[in-house]
């Protein structure tokens, strides 16, 4: 007992000692971040070495993305503009593409998840035409729209619909048998059962394919832009490739490299916002 | 789709000239699911007469098939022969008139206490102007003693509280008959009794919920609860093995009357018959 007493007070800690420790407990969860980067920074310095200066050094690399980074919505005509532009392009590309594809999964996955028959017909056209890389779709696309843009984001719509759909069977078909017979019992009419029921219940899953749609789509539109030109990350990519510039190469891998990322967490927050409420959170 | 049999139109009161014509009428029902290569018996030859007002309890082993001849009446099972009239129409599909209170709840768990009754109230009772839908939803928690628990979510509650939220969901859209399926069998004893007290009160509380149909593993629950206990043989191909009337009075009071002889015998001869 005595000792306890004795700890009691040291519990309330001073203002400085309270930093101290901030500061030690965001230490204890950067460092190892920090130990990765570094072994990364250290193979790619050792890789930039043995290429004999081909391979841009990390440090040419951050004083080109320095320089790209700080002024990135520059523009001077058609082949120079800032990377901020290009990455901007990029993106909404993906969300335009995305978006459609996923207005297509959502609703195709939800009928498939709950008609036997229809996953029956269906389930083999899926299958065969899901390993296709999507890019192998970009010269239909181009042939009907007339436009390499546009025809990069029907790609994107191909690429981001297998995910979302897959896991919007998937989900559908795991509703519990329970929740269904509730309600059929209470005749709950089909509008009723799709939003009080079949979304919420499928919805997990729902949101699995679409985050597994967007981290597809983002790898496809470098690819996809590289094709097409004009603008987007694909885009500057190869056009730095062409000018001979692979400072400038890398500086974009980094920025698709993090922006994935950034797409990626976003879906794992709304994922844990969601889980959160639906057990009775906020 | 399992083969209509034909609907008698007029229930059968030949035999029984004095009962009024039975809520529910079983005849020689009996289920079979596929297996491989043939088919696996589960029930046969099921009679079996329910009348109005009747409190009746299944009990069995596991896999005697009670429960299947539960969903059967809910509709949410098909038969595979014989025919089920209730009110003297074949049952073809679920219908709120035989409610069902689920074993593990089946709240929707992303809806509040109050949406889960009020979605059933809101779905079933299409004459009620909207302010009478949330009068009763409100009446009906209140009965269960969940008023203050509302608005909190289903994962927020104890076991005893979501089987109240369902037993309340299913009175609330004042089925004939009640169906419940091992209601009471996930819970501790002490919740258990008080939740056999209320639904008894519920139950003769409500006229328009006269009869009431239990699957449970429970003997004493079965005596407490039930006017006739259903007992099963054991399955798979399990049929009725016999059917024990409780010749209690109610209101029933559990404590006086588990010292009882009718009540000593009614459970030895309960274990005797399951045990065999």
């Amino acid at each position: 007992m005595a000792q306890m007493i004795e700890v009691i007070p040291r519990r309330e800690s001073s203002a400085p000692t309270l930093i101290r420790r901030w500061l030690n407990a965001i230490w204890q969860t950067l460092s190892p971040v920090l130990m990765g980067m570094l072994i990364l920074a250290g193979l790619w310095q050792v890789a930039a070495w043995i290429s004999g200066g081909t391979l841009p050094t990390p440090l040419a690399t951050a004083s080109t993305l320095r320089e790209l980074l700080s002024d990135p919505f520059y523009d001077n005509g058609p082949n120079d503009k800032g990377i901020g532009i290009q990455l901007m392009a990029s993106l909404g590309r993906v969300f335009t593409g995305w978006g459609i594809g996923i207005a297509i999964a959502i609703p195709l996955g939800m009928l498939l998840g709950s008609s036997a028959a229809l996953r029956k017909m269906l389930a083999p056209v899926i299958e065969i035409l899901r390993p296709v890389s999507p890019l192998a779709w970009y010269p239909l696309g181009l042939a009907v729209l007339h436009n390499a843009p546009k025809a990069v984001v029907f790609a994107i719509v191909i690429t981001s619909l297998w995910p979302t759909l897959v896991n919007t069977t998937m989900g559908v078909q795991n509703i519990p048998a329970d929740l269904k017979a509730v309600s059929k019992v209470f005749r709950f009419s089909r509008w009723r059962y799709i939003s009080k029921v079949l979304l919420p219940a499928a919805f997990p899953a729902i949101l699995t394919g679409m985050r597994l749609s967007m981290g597809i789509a983002w790898m496809v539109i470098v690819a996809g832009e590289m094709l097409a030109g004009g603008t987007g990350l694909g885009f500057f990519v190869w056009d730095s490739w062409n000018a001979l510039s692979l400072e400038r190469v890398m500086s974009a891998i980094l920025v698709i490299g993090i922006t994935g990322l950034a797409l990626d967490r976003l879906f794992s927050l709304i994922g844990q916002r969601m889980a959160a409420w639906q057990e009775g959170g906020h | 789709m399992a083969p209509r049999l034909l609907p008698r139109t007029t229930p059968n009161t030949a035999i029984l000239p004095m009962e009024p014509a039975p809520l529910l009428e079983i005849s020689s029902v009996g289920k079979n699911y596929p297996s491989g290569q043939g088919q696996i018996n589960i029930l046969h030859d099921i009679d079996l007469t329910i009348q109005s007002g009747e409190f009746i309890s299944f009990i069995g082993h596991s896999g005697c098939g009670k429960s299947t001849l539960l969903n059967m009446i809910a509709g949410l099972t098909s038969i595979s022969t014989g025919t089920m009239l209730f009110d003297g129409k074949s049952i073809a599909a679920p219908s709120p008139e035989r409610a069902m209170v689920f074993q593990h709840y089946s709240l929707l768990p992303w809806l509040s206490v109050y949406q889960n009754v009020y979605e059933a109230v809101d779905s079933v009772q299409t004459e009620m102007s909207k302010a009478e839908r949330k009068a009763l939803t409100n009446d009906v928690l209140a009965r269960v003693g969940l008023s203050n628990h509302m608005h909190k979510k289903p994962m927020q509650l104890s076991g005893g509280m979501r089987q109240r939220v369902a037993i309340a969901r299913a009175f609330a859209v004042h089925p004939r008959m009640l169906l419940l399926d091992e209601p009471f069998g996930a819970l501790d004893a002490l919740t258990r009794g008080s939740l056999q007290e209320e639904l008894l009160g519920l139950w003769s509380g409500d006229a328009r919920t006269e009869t009431v149909v239990m699957v449970t593993h429970d003997i004493d629950e079965a005596i407490y609860l039930s006017d006739r206990i259903v007992v099963f043989s054991d399955g798979p191909g399990a049929t009725i093995k016999e059917v024990i009337t409780v010749d209690l009075p109610r209101p029933r009071d559990k404590q006086s009357l588990m010292n009882s002889p009718t009540w000593n015998n009614l459970r030895t001869h309960l274990l005797l018959s399951l045990h065999c």
